[in-house]
C-alpha cells in the first residue's frame, strides 16, 4: 500500500527533518507535505481542492496554535473532505493529559513519542490498514 | 223447827244439784240440769196448795215454793253469768216448756183415767178439767216467771255495769232479793188483793224470800269466787258490755255481729295476708317436725323457691346445706329453749347475708330473715375505707397533726410519732397528743428562736381567717446531716378553729435545687468560655428567649426594656438576614434543623461572625418553635477565611508547579528527541557505507535515552507526590503489554521469555498512572538487568485479585542483588550494580508510589541468580 500524501506539522525543522527522511525511507507515499505551523497547514488543506493527506502528523506545542487548537478547527471541515484523513500526534509530551486529550480526538487514530522511527510508522500503517 | 231445818235441807239439795250439774257441763252438757229445772218447775207448781207453814206463827208461806222458786232464779242467773245469754235464755225457754209439757202430760193423763173410769161405770165422778191445776194461778204465774227471768238477769246487767266489781256478792243479792220480793208482790196483788190473807202473806213472802235470797246469792257467790274462778277473766269483763236488755235482744244483735265478725275476719285476715306477702322480712313458720307451716312470698323468693312448693317440706331436708350454719343450732336451741334466738350469718350458697329472728311458738317456730348483704357490704366498704384512710395517714412521709384554737395537739400520724422519737425533741416536732404546740413555739421564742415566731405568727393568721393557708420552707440541720422541711398550715376542713399542720421533708427536693443552681452555673460557665449561647424562639409570637452569653455576643443588655426581637434585628446585617429567614422558614416548611454563619455588628471589633444552630420543636400543643444555639465563632472563622486563602494560593501554586514540570520536562525533552531523531538518521544514512565504527552512535544514542528516562523519573516523581488518588478500573494485561512494547524498542537484541498469569475474578480499582508507573520500573528493572551469561532468559509476572488486595510478583533470572545493597536499593540515588545506566531513582519512586497507594513492597533476591518482587496494592 502506498499513500498519495502525508503531510507533517511542526515548528520544530529537525524533527520534520529527521520524520521527513524516515517516511521517505520507508517509501509509503507519493508525496511528503511539510508545514512548520498549525496556521499554515490549516491555509493549505483550506486552499486545497483535491483530497486531504491520508496521514498528518501532527505535533502539540507549537507557538500561536498547539495541537488541540488544530484540531478543533479540522473537525470543521466538511466529512467529504476529510473522510479519508487520519491524523497520529507525534509530540515529545509525556505528559498523561495530553494523551488522554488526544485520544478523545475524534480524527486521532495513534499517539506517537519523538523521535519517529521505523517501528512506529510500521505500526501507524497496520492501524491505517485495519481502519480501511 | 222441822220445817225451817227440812226447807234448808231441800234448799242445799237443789242448789248442791244445780251447781253439780253445772259444773259437769263440759261432760254433760246442759241439758241434764235443764230437765233438772223443769222438774223442780213442775214441783213447784204442784205443791202450791199444801199447808202453809206460819211464819212467826201468823204470816203463812210455803217454804217449799219459795226454795224451788229461787233455785230456778239461782239457776238462771249462774247460767247467765258464765254461759252467756244464749244459754240462759235456752234455760228460760226449756223450764217454760218442761212445765208446760209436764202439766199437759198429766192433765191427758187424769183425762183418760176419768173416761176410763166412766166407761166401766163403777163408779159416777164428776169430772173435773185439771182438778189440781188453778189456771188462773198457772198462766199468771207462768207469764210472771218468764219476767221475772227477764227481770233478773237485766237488774244484774244494770248492777254490774254501774257498781264495782268488789261488791259482787251485793250485787248477786240485789238481782235475786229484787225478782223475787217483785214477783212476791206481783203474784200476791193480782191473785190475793182485798183478800184477808193478803196482807199476811205478803208480809211472809217477803220474809222468806228475802232469807232465800240471801242464802241463794251467797252460794252463788262463793261458787263464783271460789269453786269456778272465773272471777278475773274475759268472761266475767264480757259480762260488764253487754247490754241491759240482752237476754231479750241478743239475738238479732248476735246475727248481725256474726256476719259483722265475718266480714272483719276476712278483711283482717286478708290484710293479714298482705301485710305477711308485702314485708320485706322473709316469714317463715315451721312446726314441731321442722316442716313448713307457713312461708311468705318474700322468704320464697330469699329461698329460691315458691312458697306452695316449700309448705309441709321439712327444711333441714330441703335446705342440706343450712346445717352446717350456726343458724341451724340457733334454730335447735329456740326450739329447746322456747327463747327467740338470733342469728347474723353468710349463706354463702346464696351469697348473701342474712339475719334470721326465730321466735318460739307452743306449736313451732316462725323465722324472720332479712337480707342484710348490702348492710354487710357497707360495713365491709365502711371498715374497708377507715383501714384504707389509716393506712393512706400511716403511709405518708409527711408529719402531721390537727391542733385545736389553743394549741393542744388532737391527732397526729405515724410520721409525726416516728419523727419525734427518732428526734428525741426537736423545738417544733417533738409535741404529741396531747401537748401544746402553740405552747413549745413559745418556749423557742422566748430562747430567741426567729423561725417559732414566724411560725406561731403563720399559725394566728390561719386561726384568726386572715389566710387560710400558711407556708414556710426552713433548714433543720442534725446529726452533720443537711435537712429542710416545708410547713404547711390550714384549717381543718370546715372547723376553722382546728389546724391541719403538716411537715414536709424537702431535703432532696432542696438538694436538686442546689446541683440544678451548681449545674446551671457550670452551664453558664461554659456558655462563657466557649462563647456559646442558647435561645428559644416562637416564630408566632416573635418571643425570644437568650440566654445570657447571647446578650454578651450581641452586645446586649439584658435589663433594657426594649423589644428584645427588635434589638436583635438591629445587630444583623439585612443581606445576611434574609438568607437567615429564608432559611428559617424552610426549615418551619419541613421540620428539619439548620446551621448557618452569619456577621453581625460589632460596637467593639466592627463585626463579628457567629454560627447559628436551630432545631424545630413541637410541644405538646403541637406549636412550632425553635431552639438552637448561637456561637461566637470569629476568631475561628478568622483563622478558616486564612486557611481557605492559603489553601487556594496553594492550589494555584501547585497548578503552576505542574504546568513548570510539564513543560520543563517538555522543553527538556524535545531537544533530546530531537537529537535521538538525528542519530536515527545518521545511523540510516551510515549503514550503507562500510567500515565506520557504529559504536560512538550507540552510545550518544544510549546517553540521550539515560538523560531521557532521567526526566521521566522526575516528572513521575512530582507527579506521585502532588497529584491526587483516582479510583478507576485498572486492565492488568493492557498495561503490563504497553510497558513490554515499550520496552522492546530499547534493545532489540535481547527477547527473554515472559510469562504472564493473572488470577482476577473482581474488578481491581486504583489509581492507573500510579500502579503504572510502578509496573513499568520494576518490569523495565527485570528486562534491563538481565544475566548476559545465561541464556534462557524468563521474566515471570504472577497477579492475584480479590476483593481486597492485588498480589503481584515479578521474578526474573537476573543478575540478582547482592545481599549488602537489598535493604539500600529503594533509597533515592543509589544504584546497586555499576551495570546500571538508570539515575537512581526507579525503585525509589516505586516505593514512594507504592506508599501513596497504602501498599507494601518485599524483595527476594540472590546474586547472580535472580530477584523477586512482590508487591501489595489495597483493593479501593
Amino acid at each position: 500500500m502506498k499513500l498519495k500524501e502525508i503531510m507533517l506539522v511542526d515548528d520544530n525543522s529537525i524533527d520534520n527533518y529527521v520524520s521527513k527522511i524516515v517516511v521517505e525511507k520507508e517509501n509509503f507515499t507519493e508525496t511528503i507535505t511539510v508545514k512548520s505551523s498549525a496556521i499554515e497547514a490549516l491555509d493549505y488543506l483550506k486552499a486545497k481542492t483535491d483530497n486531504f493527506p491520508e496521514l498528518i502528523f501532527l505535533d502539540i506545542k507549537m507557538p500561536i496554535m498547539d495541537g488541540f487548537e488544530f484540531l478543533l478547527e479540522f473537525s470543521k471541515f466538511t466529512v467529504d473532505k476529510k473522510e479519508n484523513s487520519a491524523i497520529v500526534m507525534l509530540s515529545s509530551s509525556i505528559n498523561n493529559a495530553d494523551m488522554e486529550a488526544a485520544s478523545n480526538e475524534q480524527h486521532v487514530i495513534d499517539y506517537l513519542s519523538k523521535p519517529l522511527s521505523k517501528d512506529k510508522l510500521a505500526k501507524v500503517f497496520d492501524i491505517l490498514i485495519q481502519k480501511k | 223447827m222441822y220445817v225451817v231445818l227440812s226447807t234448808l235441807i231441800l234448799l242445799l239439795i237443789v242448789s248442791t244439784c244445780i251447781l253439780l250439774l253445772f259444773n259437769l257441763r263440759n261432760r254433760l252438757g246442759l241439758a241434764p240440769l235443764y230437765i233438772l229445772l223443769g222438774g223442780v218447775q213442775y214441783f213447784q207448781i204442784n205443791i202450791e196448795y199444801i199447808e202453809p207453814y206460819k211464819i212467826l206463827g201468823e204470816f203463812p208461806v210455803f217454804p217449799q215454793s219459795i226454795v224451788l222458786f229461787s233455785a230456778m232464779l239461782f239457776a238462771v242467773l249462774l247460767l247467765y253469768i258464765k254461759e252467756g245469754v244464749v244459754s240462759a235464755r235456752t234455760l228460760i225457754i226449756a223450764i217454760l216448756i218442761s212445765s208446760l209439757f209436764i202439766i199437759g202430760l198429766f192433765e191427758i193423763s187424769a183425762l183418760q183415767d176419768y173416761f176410763i173410769r166412766n166407761a166401766n161405770r163403777t163408779e159416777d165422778i164428776n169430772f173435773t178439767l185439771f182438778p189440781n191445776l188453778n189456771f188462773k194461778i198457772f198462766f199468771i204465774g207462768t207469764f210472771l216467771l218468764f219476767f221475772d227471768f227477764v227481770l233478773l238477769t237485766s237488774i244484774y246487767q244494770f248492777l254490774i255495769s254501774k257498781i264495782h266489781k268488789e261488791h259482787y256478792f251485793l250485787i248477786l243479792f240485789l238481782s235475786l232479793w229484787l225478782v223475787l220480793i217483785f214477783d212476791a208482790f206481783t203474784f200476791h196483788t193480782v191473785l190475793f188483793v182485798g183478800t184477808s190473807k193478803y196482807t199476811a202473806s205478803l208480809i211472809g213472802n217477803f220474809i222468806a224470800k228475802t232469807l232465800s235470797a240471801i242464802i241463794f246469792s251467797l252460794i252463788l257467790y262463793i261458787y263464783l269466787k271460789y269453786i269456778d274462778k272465773v272471777f278475773e277473766t274475759t268472761s266475767f269483763i264480757a259480762n260488764q258490755n253487754r247490754e241491759v236488755l240482752s237476754i231479750l235482744n241478743y239475738k238479732k244483735k248476735y246475727l248481725d255481729l256474726k256476719i259483722e265478725k265475718e266480714i272483719s275476719e276476712k278483711k283482717i285476715s286478708a290484710q293479714y295476708e298482705k301485710t305477711l306477702t308485702s314485708i320485706s322480712d322473709g316469714i317463715t313458720t315451721l312446726d314441731s317436725n321442722w316442716c313448713y307451716t307457713y312461708v311468705n312470698k318474700q322468704a320464697g323468693k330469699f329461698l329460691g323457691r315458691t312458697p306452695e312448693s316449700l309448705k309441709g317440706k321439712h327444711i333441714w331436708t330441703e335446705f342440706p346445706n343450712v346445717v352446717s350454719l350456726s343458724f341451724y343450732n340457733a334454730c335447735i336451741n329456740a326450739f329447746k329453749s322456747q327463747e327467740a334466738n338470733i342469728s347474723v350469718e353468710y349463706f354463702s350458697s346464696y351469697g348473701k347475708w342474712f339475719e334470721n329472728r326465730i321466735y318460739p311458738t307452743p306449736d313451732g317456730l316462725t323465722i324472720y330473715f332479712t337480707d342484710i348483704t348490702e348492710k354487710k357490704e357497707i360495713e365491709k366498704a365502711l371498715v374497708e375505707s377507715e383501714a384504707f384512710n389509716k393506712g393512706i395517714l400511716s403511709s405518708l412521709t409527711a408529719h402531721i397533726a390537727v391542733i385545736d384554737k389553743t394549741g393542744e395537739v388532737l391527732a397526729v400520724n405515724k410520721a409525726w410519732n416516728d419523727y419525734s422519737v427518732k428526734n428525741g425533741g426537736h423545738n417544733y416536732e417533738s409535741s404529741s397528743v396531747g401537748s401544746n404546740y402553740i405552747e413549745v413555739c413559745q418556749k423557742s421564742i422566748s430562747e430567741g428562736d426567729q423561725l417559732s415566731q414566724n411560725i406561731l405568727d403563720g399559725l394566728r393568721s390561719v386561726l384568726n381567717q386572715e389566710t387560710n393557708h400558711f407556708e414556710i420552707e426552713y433548714p433543720c440541720h442534725y446529726k452533720d446531716e443537711k435537712h429542710w422541711f416545708s410547713m404547711h398550715v390550714e384549717p381543718f376542713g370546715t372547723e376553722s378553729d382546728k389546724l391541719v399542720i403538716s411537715h414536709n421533708n424537702i431535703t432532696q427536693l432542696k438538694i436538686a435545687e442546689e446541683k440544678l443552681e451548681r449545674t446551671n452555673l457550670k452551664l453558664k460557665e461554659a456558655q462563657r468560655m466557649a462563647k456559646l449561647g442558647n435561645w428559644e424562639y416562637n416564630p408566632v409570637t416573635k418571643e425570644i428567649f437568650f440566654s445570657d452569653e447571647i446578650y454578651q455576643i450581641f452586645e446586649l443588655d439584658k435589663n433594657s426594656s426594649q423589644d428584645l426581637y427588635a434589638s436583635y434585628k438591629s445587630k444583623c446585617i439585612p443581606k445576611d438576614q434574609d438568607a437567615l429567614d429564608k432559611l428559617v422558614s424552610n426549615a418551619i416548611k419541613n421540620e428539619t434543623g439548620y446551621t448557618i454563619g452569619y456577621y453581625i455588628k460589632s460596637n467593639k471589633i466592627g463585626q463579628k461572625y457567629i454560627q447559628e444552630v436551630g432545631e424545630i420543636v413541637k410541644d405538646e400543643n403541637s406549636n412550632v418553635f425553635l431552639k438552637g444555639t448561637i456561637q461566637d465563632i470569629t476568631k475561628d472563622k478568622l483563622i478558616s477565611d486564612e486557611l481557605t486563602q492559603s489553601n487556594e494560593e496553594l492550589l494555584k501554586i501547585n497548578t503552576e508547579l505542574d504546568r513548570f514540570v510539564y513543560s520543563a520536562s517538555h522543553d527538556l525533552r524535545s531537544p533530546l528527541t530531537s537529537l535521538q531523531g538525528l542519530i536515527q538518521v545518521l545511523e540510516m544514512q551510515i549503514d550503507t557505507s562500510a567500515k565506520v565504527d557504529k559504536e560512538p552512535i550507540k552510545l550518544m544514542s544510549q546517553t540521550i535515552d539515560k538523560m531521557d528516562k532521567f526526566i521521566a523519573d522526575i516528572l513521575d516523581y512530582s507527579l506521585n507526590t502532588r497529584k491526587e488518588l483516582t479510583h478507576e478500573k485498572i486492565n492488568f494485561e493492557a498495561l503490563i503489554k504497553s510497558s513490554w512494547e515499550d520496552l522492546k524498542y530499547m534493545d532489540l537484541d535481547y527477547r527473554p521469555k515472559l510469562t504472564l498469569d493473572i488470577n482476577q475474578t473482581v474488578d481491581f480499582l486504583s489509581d492507573p498512572k500510579r500502579v503504572s508507573i510502578i509496573l513499568n520500573n520494576l518490569i523495565s528493572n527485570a528486562f534491563k538487568y538481565h544475566d548476559k551469561n545465561k541464556t534462557n532468559h524468563f521474566i515471570n509476572i504472577f497477579i492475584v485479585v480479590d476483593g481486597e488486595k492485588v498480589v503481584i510478583d515479578i521474578e526474573d533470572n537476573g543478575i540478582g542483588i547482592k545481599e549488602e545493597y537489598v535493604d539500600k536499593i529503594f533509597d533515592m540515588f543509589h544504584r546497586a550494580t555499576t551495570l546500571s545506566t538508570g539515575s537512581g531513582m526507579g525503585l525509589y519512586i516505586v516505593k514512594e508510589t507504592i506508599e501513596k497507594l497504602k501498599g507494601s513492597i518485599h524483595v527476594e533476591s540472590k546474586f547472580e541468580k535472580g530477584t523477586k518482587f512482590s508487591i501489595k496494592i489495597p483493593n479501593s
